[in-house]
């Protein structure tokens, strides 16, 4: 045999030693997964969060369950995020969904449409999690036993008035840092206080060493921190738009006034917003709109940036990986006295816009929403949350959970203004609906490019933006009546069934009445708005 | 199909008529003063305009439904910057009305609080505010309703 037929045999020999390796490893798994006495409930829940650990944590977290409820099994579905979302709309039209769902969208339409495929747990909200029997939380509501009350943009539908969805967990947005090398430029650990001094951070990492970057950016990054930025930069403009008087602000209301004639993008606080997005890009690394957010962590771990916004769910990976020290700071926001950035803030400003985090929802379809509601009560008790934070290494969504030592720097601060409504609040890059963001998102170019700025990002934003306003408000509010009529059929229906039922379409009556009298208010905004 | 407000508050209208007092005529008489707070508004100035639904409140003896009468009634008034007296009575009828777990409770406490700071009464604003504070201390909102406590006597946002 000739050494070249030699070399073909041994790689195909390798490869068909492999196959039939992973192949006796499936059948066991099999095996072991279909052996013993078949369960009578089959929980199955569905999430995208691939990160390490997460699926062992997750693993882990079902074992104890199990182990506490024999007759039921749990299982796993750990969809890649690519595809996550054709998977999921797959299973909703075969009927396959699993009971349990992680969904986040900042799409308003997405949330609009989250009632038809998933039930309101308003009713087990408001009772006791029985898991927290005999800690601090016994006899608390479930709701109230989540860091946030459960309330968060994801968990409670502002729209529906109901709680939907729980979070396992907590996250913070940071713009995380190389400690060993802002103490070599600037000769102290300490990261810059406000907006202003954080642009001079900048000019002193860019003469500290040719090439060296002070954010290294990606379009991913920027789509997360830019409209957080910028609703803090705003809040105390954006609370004028609170005519409802709750502190409160929704997307809805946000953008009736620019449909009224409160405000367009040339009103100065807007000016103001466009000039913080064109300064924050400014620091990131050129073309960052072109990369993804592997390659930003890539250049900060090799040190080719001095920071990077993230959110703390890859802290664990970042800290596995880096040869330095890490470091965090918030979202550097502008003094009031700032005269090209400032004014605009209410300071200080919370965390609270992100609230708990990887909401799980019930799916409408599952056949055992009771023994899938168990479940979510255990992941989320006292015990079940610990268990889960320690083995993914993510913070806790309950309160009283401890929070790794190591994560304290970045636990969320929720002790400032937040006045951007739960659900849908207004997000200047995210817009009213998908052709709002199109529209920022596709001419970001423009604010970026050297022949570009401010100026001219607005004049091209201009000539669609009322339009573009009206088209998703139109949608949004055509998606909101369909969801009305919907539901007024089913809570009729359920007045004549038992007491309990009667009792929870009373009460659902009541956020039904709302938002059919929102709906319409805003209806007749777009109706004088259109020519 | 094209929705038609006009021969649905006609068709709310007979059934509100036959003064049953059931849960479709209660169901009825809410849709019918959302129309009318809305798309088919009473002729005359604004006021006037919201003013006109107010009698339908004592077509119903029903708690729940007057709550809900009460509720979008306001809900109509301060959408249109209404923040008299009128605004406050219905904000805090629903209130009254509100069980402690509905989730509406946390924005009329804050609404009553804030209409009422606008009407010149602090007390009253207090009172609220402080009851937020002790029944939601993990609401988002806490901050601001605690600022908003603090600096009753002058300007909010400070």
């Amino acid at each position: 045999m000739n050494p070249q037929r030699r070399t073909l045999f041994i790689a195909l020999s390798l490869l068909a030693i492999g196959y039939l390796a992973s192949l006796g490893y499936i059948i066991r798994q099999r095996r072991a997964a279909t052996q013993g006495p078949r369960p009578a409930v089959v929980i199955r829940f569905a999430h995208w969060q691939l990160e390490s650990g997460m699926r062992e944590a997750f693993d882990l977290t079902a074992r104890r369950y199990m182990a506490l409820h024999p007759e039921v099994r749990v299982e796993q579905y750990a969809i890649p995020g690519r595809v996550y979302r054709q998977w999921l709309s797959t299973q909703i039209a075969a009927g396959t969904v699993p009971d349990l769902v992680c969904f986040n969208s900042t799409d308003q339409t997405d949330v609009n449409q989250l009632p038809r495929n998933f039930s309101s747990i308003t009713r087990w909200m408001n009772e006791p999690n029985p898991y927290n029997a005999g800690t601090r939380l016994a006899g608390v509501p479930w709701r109230l036993t989540f860091l946030d009350g459960g309330r968060n943009r994801t968990t409670y539908l502002d729209q529906y008035r109901n709680y939907y969805a729980v979070g396992l967990a907590s996250h913070s947005m940071r713009i995380f840092y190389n400690r060993d090398l802002l103490r070599a430029i600037t000769g102290s650990d300490e990261p810059p206080r406000d907006f202003r001094a954080w642009l001079e951070l900048g000019k002193k990492v860019r003469a500290y060493r040719p090439g060296l970057v002070h954010v290294a950016g990606a379009h991913e990054n920027t789509i997360w921190v830019m409209p957080t930025l910028i609703n803090q930069s705003l809040a105390r403009w954006i609370l004028t738009g609170d005519h409802e008087q709750r502190f409160a602000v929704s997307a809805l209301d946000f953008f009736c006034d620019m449909l009224e004639g409160r405000w367009n993008l040339r009103t100065p606080p807007m000016q103001a917003a466009l000039r913080i997005m064109q300064a924050f890009g400014g620091e990131m690394t050129p073309g960052f709109l072109q990369l993804d957010r592997d390659s930003a962590m890539r250049a900060f771990m090799r040190g080719e940036a001095l920071s990077l916004p993230n959110g703390t769910w890859d802290y664990p990976t970042m800290r596995a990986t880096a040869k330095f020290r890490i470091g965090a700071l918030r979202l550097p926001l502008p003094t009031p006295d700032d005269p090209d950035y400032g004014g605009y803030a209410l300071l200080p400003v919370s965390d609270g816009g992100i609230g708990t985090a990887m909401p799980f929802y019930l799916s409408r379809q599952s056949q055992h929403p009771e023994a899938a509601i168990d479940f979510l009560h255990y992941v989320t008790s006292v015990d079940g949350n610990r268990l889960f934070s320690q083995a993914s290494h993510w913070m806790p969504s309950i309160i009283g959970v401890e929070i790794d030592p190591e994560l304290q720097p970045f636990r969320q601060n929720n002790h400032g203004y937040v006045v951007t409504d739960v659900q849908n609040g207004p997000q200047l890059l995210n817009g009213l609906g998908a052709d709002g963001t199109q529209l920022f998102e596709s001419n970001l170019h423009i604010l970026y490019s050297p022949d570009g700025g401010v100026e001219a990002y607005t004049r091209v934003l201009e000539r669609d933006f009322r339009a573009t306003v009206i088209r998703d408000l139109a949608k949004t509010l055509h998606i909101q009546r369909e969801n009305l009529r919907q539901r007024d059929t089913a809570l009729a229906a359920l007045q004549f069934l038992g007491p309990a039922e009667q009792a929870e379409s009373n009460r659902q009556q009541t956020s039904q009445h709302l938002n059919e009298i929102h709906l319409y208010l805003a209806e007749g905004k777009l109706a004088a708005a259109q020519p | 199909m094209a929705p038609d407000p006009r021969a649905a508050a006609a068709e709310y209208e007979r059934l509100v008529a036959t003064g049953a007092d059931d849960a479709w005529c209660r169901l009825a008489l809410i849709k019918l003063a959302i129309l009318r707070l809305t798309v088919l508004r009473a002729p005359g100035p604004l006021p006037a305009q919201l003013a006109a639904v107010e009698p339908l409140l004592a077509r119903t003896a029903d708690i729940a439904t007057q709550h809900d009468l009460h509720l979008v009634i306001s809900e109509a008034r301060m959408n249109h910057e209404i923040y008299d007296a009128i605004t406050l009575g219905h904000l805090q009828a629903a209130l009254a009305s509100t069980a402690a777990t509905d989730t509406t409770r946390a924005d009329l406490l804050i609404q009553v609080a804030r209409v009422a700071t606008l009407l010149g009464n602090p007390a009253l604003a207090r009172e609220h505010y402080q009851l937020f504070l002790r029944d939601y201390p993990q609401e988002r909102r806490a901050f601001t309703v605690g600022e908003a406590l603090a600096h009753l006597g002058g300007a909010f946002p400070p």
